[in-house]
């Protein structure tokens, strides 16, 4: 019973550990998939919990990462399905910057998050876990649950929405007055 | 786009566009005891709602559909059972009425065939066909009862009744002793065993009884020990006459058969039937 206890301890400070550690990186990865930070925050605990039930069973420590990722879009993903949830294109984008000097563009927040928005929850998920995460085809195949070619069309395709998104914004910030 | 994001040549890019978007990132709410606080607590991070509705839809779709098939055996079986009584009143009606004339007459070959074609129409009707056997007397209660429909749905009853008991009954009314049958003969009467179909009506434990009959004239005598209560026929005796050692006689009517008889000539006949022991 003492040994159990132990046990218990240890994984309880090992998973707080854990926690501590990534917890950051996680909410990152959350914010870019879904765009708010109360939403990142919500899916980062959704996450932790859901592995909080799964650390004894996870026995290769290299596996938590990728156990997180897949954990993270999956909810990330089926939450964004919910009606409630669902993201409206719109033609005029709600939050345009009034700036009259357009410099870099990645350097505005708001105009980035836009266009982010506008790309679709399964290509934005592509996106992020090959351009921000930095995994390759194969591991986003297996993070995601998907084939290689479909990871392979779905960058290509979340690439074009990105950039055309971008575009827009940014041509309608131009001829703004 | 290649397998490797660093060579990519939209790799750098779009890390410049998320450390952008990451810019102004608010301190962290997630921490390990708030994970496992909400881990020990049970509570589902995110509760499946569809799921949720989708068996409670489920469930009530069981429901609904139970209870419309109660309704429908219910409302089946009632139909079924009011449709079998109106048959019965209609088949008694239409036996009553185009067999009257044939019992009246009494040919019962003809009744009984017109009750055959009114049974055809009517599920329950072949019960309510009168037994071919039956007396003049009974064809006149049916006669009668072709005057009205509640009537006939009386008479139909009582006929189905007896004829019913009929068999189960024939030996359960035994007949007067003949000292008791020669004082009704002195006294004016023919006498006869009562009939099977008034035995159901008439008799009971101990009873014994006889039909006499006499010009325009039927009564039944009954016969039996005192055993206290309400007395034989209370109700309905034409008279009635009791001894000290606890036998009676009661006069009664023949169900639709005029008595034809005051109560003082039904007293007397007790009388002499209960001396005749």
């Amino acid at each position: 019973m003492r040994q159990g206890g132990a046990v218990r301890t240890r994984n309880e400070s090992a998973f707080a550990e854990y926690v501590m550690a990534r917890r950051a990186a996680v909410r990152r990865t959350a914010y870019l998939l879904c765009g708010d930070w109360h939403r990142a925050d919500d899916l980062t605990q959704t996450a932790f919990v859901k592995l909080y039930g799964a650390w004894e069973k996870i026995r290769d420590p290299a596996a938590l990462d990728a156990w997180m990722r897949s954990t993270l879009v999956r909810a990330t993903v089926d939450e964004s399905r919910r009606p409630w949830r669902r993201e409206q294109a719109v033609e005029v984008l709600p939050e345009v910057p009034s700036w009259d000097d357009i410099g870099d563009l990645v350097t505005d927040q708001l105009l980035v998050r836009s266009a982010l928005a506008q790309v679709p929850p399964g290509q934005r998920a592509v996106l992020v876990l090959r351009f921000f995460e930095g995994l390759d085809v194969a591991a986003t195949a297996e993070t995601l649950g998907c084939s290689e070619g479909n990871v392979k069309s779905q960058t290509a395709r979340g690439l074009a929405a990105l950039r055309a998104a971008l575009d827009r914004s940014t041509g309608e910030e131009v001829t703004a007055p | 786009v290649s397998d490797d994001p660093t060579h990519d040549e939209a790799a750098e890019p779009l890390r410049r566009l998320f450390a952008a978007a990451l810019a102004d990132e608010p301190p962290i709410r997630v921490t390990p005891l708030s994970v496992q606080a909400q881990a020990r607590s049970g509570r589902r991070p995110h509760r499946n709602w569809q799921r949720g509705f989708r068996a409670v839809g489920a469930g009530a779709a069981a429901i609904a559909v139970l209870g419309g098939l109660v309704f429908v055996i219910a409302n089946s079986t009632s139909t079924e059972s009011s449709n079998s009584a109106s048959s019965m009143a209609s088949s008694a009606m239409a036996a009553a009425t185009t067999g009257a004339a044939g019992f009246a007459a009494g040919d019962a070959s003809s009744a009984e065939a017109s009750s055959a074609e009114a049974g055809a129409a009517g599920s329950a009707a072949p019960q309510n066909v009168r037994p071919p056997a039956s007396s003049p007397a009974q064809a006149s209660a049916v006669s009668s009862a072709g005057s009205s429909s509640a009537a006939a749905t009386t008479s139909a009853s009582s006929v189905s009744a007896s004829s019913a008991s009929a068999a189960s009954d024939a030996a359960a009314c035994p007949s007067t002793t003949p000292a008791q049958q020669a004082a009704a003969r002195a006294a004016g009467w023919t006498v006869a065993p009562i009939p099977p179909g008034d035995r159901a009506s008439l008799c009971g434990d101990g009873v014994t009884g006889m039909v006499l009959t006499r010009a325009g004239a039927t009564v039944a005598v009954l016969v039996r020990p005192v055993t206290g209560g309400h007395g034989l026929h209370a109700g309905d005796r034409l008279g009635w006459a009791h001894s000290a050692t606890g036998t009676e006689v009661a006069v009664v009517p023949l169900p639709g058969r005029d008595p034809g008889t005051t109560a003082a000539e039904a007293n007397a006949l007790a009388a002499a039937v209960l001396a005749a022991r």
